[in-house]
């Protein structure tokens, strides 16, 4: 797991990616230099508050940025070895929906209200693979099996309205694994939306099947219980940069990074809120991507900030097992 | 209950409404069903519970949004579902609210000025120069520049247009501030900050509480006193230190379970995971409402509701089992 590993399983590699969006305002960095890494069999976690980029990240992948206003400038998006960002758009849609799929957060708004579920399944293998319309049927039904939705039969005749959330969220799982061959599936806040009993039952149906299929699932969210919860390794993301990466235990046991460690205290089920009158906060906001200073974008919100902070922004710093951090100031004292 | 001057009491509520199904069947759903708690002065009650238990309807009814089908509530002791006209405003004065969305919650075409002014007016502050002082004051308290009043609410980010939503129920002085998922749009950052600016403004004002939200997290932080609902009705109603050492009812042990805690140590020990769905409230099952889910369900609990058992230390549960937690 070093990150020195071979190149031939890392399913999918990032590199100095760079995303910029023209706005009316001006131009702004949404992925700034961004590199991680997503191996076979393999949960990365994605963690960051709203507009740290790590959605942007997501449709970079699969190639669905707006293209009016959103271009990679910088860096690549290797799948399996292949840059994505040079490939033309028809190689690209192949690869989209059948090796790298999307789970978006919102169920409702991500199944065609008009068309039954058994419909929109059947679309997915029909588009893919030759397949006879009996056989997409069979096949959809074993799928919705898969993910365990109780009577899949009678799901498959059913309209997405007639569902639960977490029945939904079910469907776009199999969706998602419905190919001769999953690769990657990128969650992007699978639970979000879902209540928390029902979020517990998706993500270690997601993890299972993870392991099953052996496929890589980059998972994105805001929340540090859902990491906790299935992944193995975790990228943190600020204002487009990523600030630090490690292992699920490393990063929850020493955070080194000022931020992630806010992340992580400010939560009301974190061990250091326990019993007290007030929680710890990170005080401020998440800076506006129209105006970043020079230096490290959470200088202003940190309270370990040094002189050189204002500067530029911080290089890598390994600590071990591959933990990487970029901060001038890091919370060593925690290794 | 406590030395703490009572304030609202709710007994044995009920807000049932017709659904029409596009076959013309009606059915009836009982969105709340006889609902009981009481509030004191400067106490904050939660209110925990999955999407479709009531908890919004709930907090609406105790607004009188919704005229509540059976049952009473008392705001200080009086009646409060039978006030009329200048009663009913006078009283409400005393009661706000703070919505969950603060993008919807707040009319992108007025100013902050206006929107917290708003209810000034409402109330007859007739002085222009009086209604902007006390907005500009209450600005300061909930940590806004007052500079920013002639602002609109697009310019502020998510975390600072909650502050304007609270300022905004605030303005009047309340006794009783409603919160429905007044976090959950946020932040997990931004979410700490606007919890100890409640519980700052509580300790100030000394007004009371009641905290709808989803996350059990959030609710034993932030409450004294937590209710959990099920499908409409509260299925346990503690203290928050003893709801934390032991949940009695088997749903209130699944949240506490299934809401994930910033530990690893959680991946491992998962020994009470409910399975399936929320059942739909208009076909609601049998007996107990959880049992469909319930890993202790017997007989007994396939056919009969079981009333809400009072347990040492001021809990109830709802819950023929409960005792072999």
């Amino acid at each position: 797991m070093s990150m020195t590993g071979t190149q031939k399983n890392k399913l999918l590699a990032i590199k100095d990616l760079t995303v910029r969006f023209h706005t009316r305002f001006g131009v702004l960095y949404a992925v700034k230099n961004l590199c991680f890494h997503v191996e076979q069999g393999e949960t990365v976690a994605l963690v960051g508050e709203s507009g740290c980029g790590k959605s942007v990240t997501a449709l970079s992948i699969i190639g669905l940025l707006p293209q009016s206003i959103g271009e990679i400038s910088g860096g690549y998006i290797k799948f399996q070895g292949v840059d994505l960002c040079k490939l033309p758009e028809k190689e690209k849609q192949k690869i989209r929906g059948s090796k790298i799929s999307v789970i978006f957060q919102d169920p409702m708004t991500s199944l065609n209200p008009v068309f039954t579920i058994g419909n929109q399944m059947e679309e997915v293998f029909k588009t893919h693979e030759e397949v006879k319309k009996r056989e997409a049927r069979y096949k959809s039904i074993e799928m919705l099996r898969m993910v365990k939705i109780p009577d899949p039969e009678r799901c498959a005749r059913s309209y997405p309205h007639q569902l639960s959330g977490g029945m939904r969220q079910r469907v776009m799982i199999a969706m998602a694994l419905s190919s001769p061959e999953p690769g990657l599936i990128i969650a992007d806040e699978p639970t979000t939306a879902l209540d928390v009993t029902i979020q517990a039952q998706i993500l270690h149906l997601l993890n299972d099947l993870k392991k099953r299929l052996k496929i890589g699932l980059l998972l994105i969210t805001h929340d540090m219980g859902v990491v906790a919860e299935v992944a193995d390794r975790v990228v943190v993301m600020y204002a487009g940069h990523k600030v630090e990466e490690g292992l699920a235990e490393s990063i929850f046991r020493h955070p080194l990074h000022p931020y992630s460690m806010g992340l992580l205290q400010c939560q009301c089920s974190s061990a250091q809120n326990r019993g007290k009158e007030r929680l710890i906060t990170i005080g401020g906001t998440v800076p506006n991507l129209l105006r970043l200073s020079r230096g490290c974008p959470f200088a202003d919100r940190c309270n370990r900030v040094v002189g050189k902070c204002w500067d530029s922004f911080p290089p890598q710093q390994i600590f071990d097992q591959a933990h990487e951090v970029y901060c001038y100031n890091p919370l060593k004292e925690m290794l | 209950m406590s030395e703490r001057k009572r304030l609202l009491s709710v007994k044995n509520v009920k807000k049932y409404f017709t659904v029409r199904e596009a076959n013309g069947n009606t059915h009836v759903l009982k969105a709340v069903d006889q609902v009981s708690c009481d509030i004191s002065m400067g106490e904050i009650v939660g209110v925990v519970g999955e999407s479709g238990c009531g908890k919004s309807t709930l907090a609406k009814t105790i607004m009188r949004v919704y005229e509540p089908d059976e049952g009473k509530i008392y705001w200080k002791q009086k009646d409060f579902t039978i006030l009329k006209g200048s009663e009913l405003k006078q009283s409400r004065k005393n009661i706000q609210m703070v919505f969950q969305d603060p993008f919807s919650s707040l009319n992108p075409r007025k100013n902050v000025e206006a929107i917290i002014g708003q209810p000034l007016r409402i109330h007859n502050w007739a002085s222009v120069q009086d209604r902007k002082q006390r907005v500009q004051e209450v600005l300061n308290e909930v940590g806004i520049n007052p500079a920013y009043m002639h602002r609109y609410p697009h310019q502020f980010s998510g975390g600072q247009r909650q502050r304007i939503g609270i300022a905004r129920a605030l303005v009047l002085h309340p006794e009783f501030v409603i919160c429905d998922e007044a976090v959950s749009a946020l932040d997990v950052s931004i979410q700490a900050q606007i919890l100890n600016l409640l519980l700052d403004l509580r300790d100030q004002y000394g007004f009371a509480i009641f905290f709808i939200s989803h996350d059990l997290s959030v609710v034993e932080f932030i409450a004294n006193h937590v209710l959990v609902m099920y499908l409409g009705r509260v299925v346990e109603s503690a203290p928050k230190q003893e709801l934390m050492k032991q949940a009695l009812h088997p749903y209130s042990r699944a949240l506490l379970e299934a809401s994930p805690g910033v530990d690893l140590s959680f991946r491992k020990k998962r020994s009470f995971m409910v399975m399936g769905d929320v059942p739909s409230p208009v076909h609601l099952p049998t007996g107990c409402y959880f049992h469909p889910r319930c890993p202790l369900a017997t007989e007994r609990c396939r056919k009969e509701y079981p009333p809400l058992f009072s347990a040492n230390n001021n809990r109830k549960v709802a819950c023929w089992e409960a005792d072999h937690l």
